[in-house]
């Protein structure tokens, strides 16, 4: 969406996330690179409401290879593999101004596939993969929810059949985020169809362009679409195995874990909140500065939980109940901000808007209140449920 | 008024609902309605009512002044429309004068043509996908011959009009909560997940019981604001309480609906979102909450009926 007000020219704000002055000096830079590339004369004419990121895939992949020349798309990523080699809470927050920004580079190859094929891929998987992922040439998506395997990916049907020189993968993937554009996908798969999932599920990349990869995109609530992806006797050689053999489960859990860190959340939930303050001053609503205040206070929460997360993540320390309310608190902020939004502006916030559009309506936010409203339904239900979270929480208090 | 009683039209917004299709009842027809109160001949298909009490709640408020000019007036305001005909060729305007010399005379409707000078429509789409207009006027010239029934103040039945839209729009989001608990009480049921159906743990029977109880409650205060007006008695502290309860809480249903269904409910070819979105919409409809909570203090405490209030 175009915009006048410049996020980067908002006041500072009592509420921030507390950053060591390395990284600090690192997100104003970000900053400055993001607003520039997201500036209005430059998404101009590259909206694409088909996709998740709201804008054309050219747009994408230069945005991504320009982040990539300066450092910013791995900042996290070892410096072996050409990254960054700084501790996983600079990508944190390089997540959190991506979102603000509404940049499209927060689902990269680097957020969804590296971490699992750095934690558990071959040294040959890693230089092949990686170094294209850190220069930003390649997308990637994650194809391990199938329609009747959510939540429960113990409830996975599709099969990997060992053959001489490889496998031969069967089955239907769903709710693939971005694979109508991706290169590449990691999937899970059974391999020994006599055990259960966790003893017997294997992870695998598979080359999106190979035989026998069918793909179907599905329209969402919000005109955007997800990928339906079917495998039909898809050949993979031998080396796109990726870890142990039948260790899949433990690969996930750990791998989903780093998806997690919740700032992009908190990046998005941040934005609306500097807009929806903007739109209180200006429309002189002294009504809404209650319920705005107190969202404010919500968002504070949300940034020291996230402290707390990223500290246990630089020190390589197991954060899954920390990560889990933060997921929880976070993405029920997002909604909460959403429907705050609707009721104190009422009608026109019902006008809808993709992000990037060329003419925005003439309304409070420019469409983005009728956007988010129906936005904010899925990060409750994706990357693990809430309820899972839930779960999670419950039995690390011993409530089970 | 209406041809059908308040009961019946309250049944079939509220069928428009679970269909999860825009009413012709509670948006459309109140364009018929200002006609028909206003004893002027129904309009066309190609008429679009522009009176912003409609995004507002409150019935005083028209967004377009008019000011007077000679015999005439001049009208200016941005009022966003909440239905759209596809083609628009005439504009019903309720405007307010400024009162001047004594020459406040409330609220008049005027005829205007779409293509006058001064106006300027700007279309848009709310996020269920209605089509609606921002409709700017400036200095748009009309006089009583333009002017929509006898000329006398409208505000009277442009207020009773509010009232039955209320109660309407309730009932639609009623009968869109009701249709989204229906079919997650079914999915709950279906979906297996971890070994058993979903509806297995009281969580999840729990969140269904809310649901209900949410649409009971708006049920119970629909019924009452219907109830109200058969007896021919003023419903409008009813039906504004029916509809800031309904807009407060049944988005939590159907967004509950939607937390339910996971991901697969969040695909356009599913029924879910369409009863969301025409909940949200409603909701902020004839006055946001926000809006609703001010309209409704003035009802429960008018200006100088209680000591304290």
């Amino acid at each position: 969406m175009q915009r006048d007000d410049s996020p980067t020219t908002a006041p500072a704000k009592p509420v921030e996330l507390r950053l060591d002055p390395s990284l600090a000096r690192f997100r104003d830079e970000i900053r400055t690179f993001l607003s520039e590339e997201m500036a209005p004369e430059r998404t101009r004419g590259h909206g694409d409401p088909s996709d998740l990121t709201g804008l054309d895939l050219e747009f994408e992949r230069e945005l991504q290879r320009r982040a990539a020349e300066r450092g910013y798309l791995a900042i996290s990523v070892p410096a072996e593999y050409g990254g960054g080699g700084r501790p996983p809470s600079w990508k944190a927050v390089w997540d959190f101004e991506a979102a603000y920004h509404d940049a499209p580079a927060i689902d990269t190859a680097v957020t969804l596939a590296a971490s699992a094929l750095l934690s558990s891929g071959t040294e040959e998987q890693k230089q092949r993969f990686v170094p294209p992922m850190v220069r930003g040439e390649v997308l990637w998506a994650i194809a391990y929810t199938e329609p009747d395997a959510g939540s429960d990916l113990g409830a996975v049907q599709a099969t990997a059949r060992r053959v001489d020189d490889g496998w031969v993968l069967n089955g239907c993937k769903a709710l693939v985020t971005g694979s109508h554009k991706s290169d590449w996908c990691l999937t899970v798969a059974r391999t020994d169809p006599d055990a259960s999932p966790r003893r017997g599920m294997s992870m695998f990349v598979v080359d999106l362009r190979a035989p026998g990869v069918e793909h179907v995109r599905r329209e969402t609530a919000n005109r955007w679409t997800l990928g339906e992806l079917t495998f039909r006797d898809v050949a993979l050689p031998a080396d796109a195995l990726v870890g142990e053999l039948h260790g899949a489960w433990r690969q996930l859990t750990s791998a989903l874990v780093e998806e997690r860190t919740g700032m992009a959340w908190l990046g998005w939930a941040t934005r609306m909140l500097d807009d929806l303050d903007a739109w209180a001053a200006q429309a002189e609503r002294p009504d809404a500065v209650g319920p705005l205040v107190e969202l404010r206070a919500e968002l504070a929460a949300g940034y020291r939980l996230a402290d707390r997360v990223l500290a246990l993540a630089d020190a390589r320390q197991p954060g899954t109940t920390e990560a889990a309310i933060v997921k929880v608190w976070a993405t029920e902020l997002l909604q909460r901000i959403a429907r705050c939004a609707l009721d104190l502006v009422g009608a026109e916030a019902a006008v809808w808007s993709p992000l990037f559009a060329d003419d925005p309506p003439d309304v409070p936010l420019r469409g983005r209140i009728a956007y988010e409203v129906v936005e904010r339904i899925h990060p409750a239900i994706s990357v693990g449920a809430n309820e899972l979270q839930r779960d999670t929480i419950a039995r690390s208090l011993g409530v089970a | 008024m209406g041809v059908l009683s308040l009961r019946g039209r309250c049944e079939a917004a509220e069928a428009a609902g679970r269909d999860g299709e825009a009413s012709p009842l509670s948006v459309r027809e109140i364009t018929a309605e200002v006609a028909r109160a206003l004893d002027a001949p129904p309009p066309d298909a190609q008429t679009a009512l522009v009176w912003s009490a409609i995004t507002t709640g409150d019935p005083t408020d028209t967004g377009v002044e008019a000011t007077a000019a000679g015999r005439a007036w001049q009208l200016s305001g941005k009022v966003l429309t909440v239905h759209s005909p596809a083609a628009i060729r005439t504009l019903l305007v309720a405007s307010r004068s400024r009162p001047l010399g004594g020459r406040d005379r409330g609220i008049r409707v005027h005829r205007v043509a779409a293509d006058a000078p001064g106006v300027r429509l700007e279309a848009a789409t709310l996020l269920d996908g209605t089509q609606v207009h921002t409709v700017h006027l400036v200095g748009v010239e009309a006089d009583d011959s333009d002017a929509v029934g006898p000329p006398r103040d409208a505000t009277p039945a442009l207020s009773a009009i509010l009232d039955t839209a209320m109660v309407l729009a309730a009932a639609e989001m009623l009968g869109a909560a009701s249709a989204a608990q229906a079919a997650a009480s079914e999915w709950v049921q279906q979906r297996v997940q971890f070994g058993a159906p979903l509806s297995s743990r009281q969580v999840v029977q729990h969140r269904i019981a809310d649901m209900a109880i949410a649409c009971a409650a708006v049920r119970a205060l629909v019924d009452d604001a219907v109830a109200r007006a058969e007896a021919g008695e003023p419903f409008g502290t009813e039906a504004a309480i029916a509809k800031l309860v309904a807009s407060r809480r049944l988005p939590d249903v159907t967004a509950a609906a939607h937390q339910l269904h996971g991901g697969e409910g969040y695909y356009a070819d599913r029924p879910l979102h369409r009863w969301h979105k025409r909940v949200l919409v409603l909701s902020a409809l004839l006055g946001g909450p926000a809006a609703q909570r001010q309209r409704l203090a003035t009802l429960f405490s008018p200006p100088g009926s209680r000591a304290g209030a």
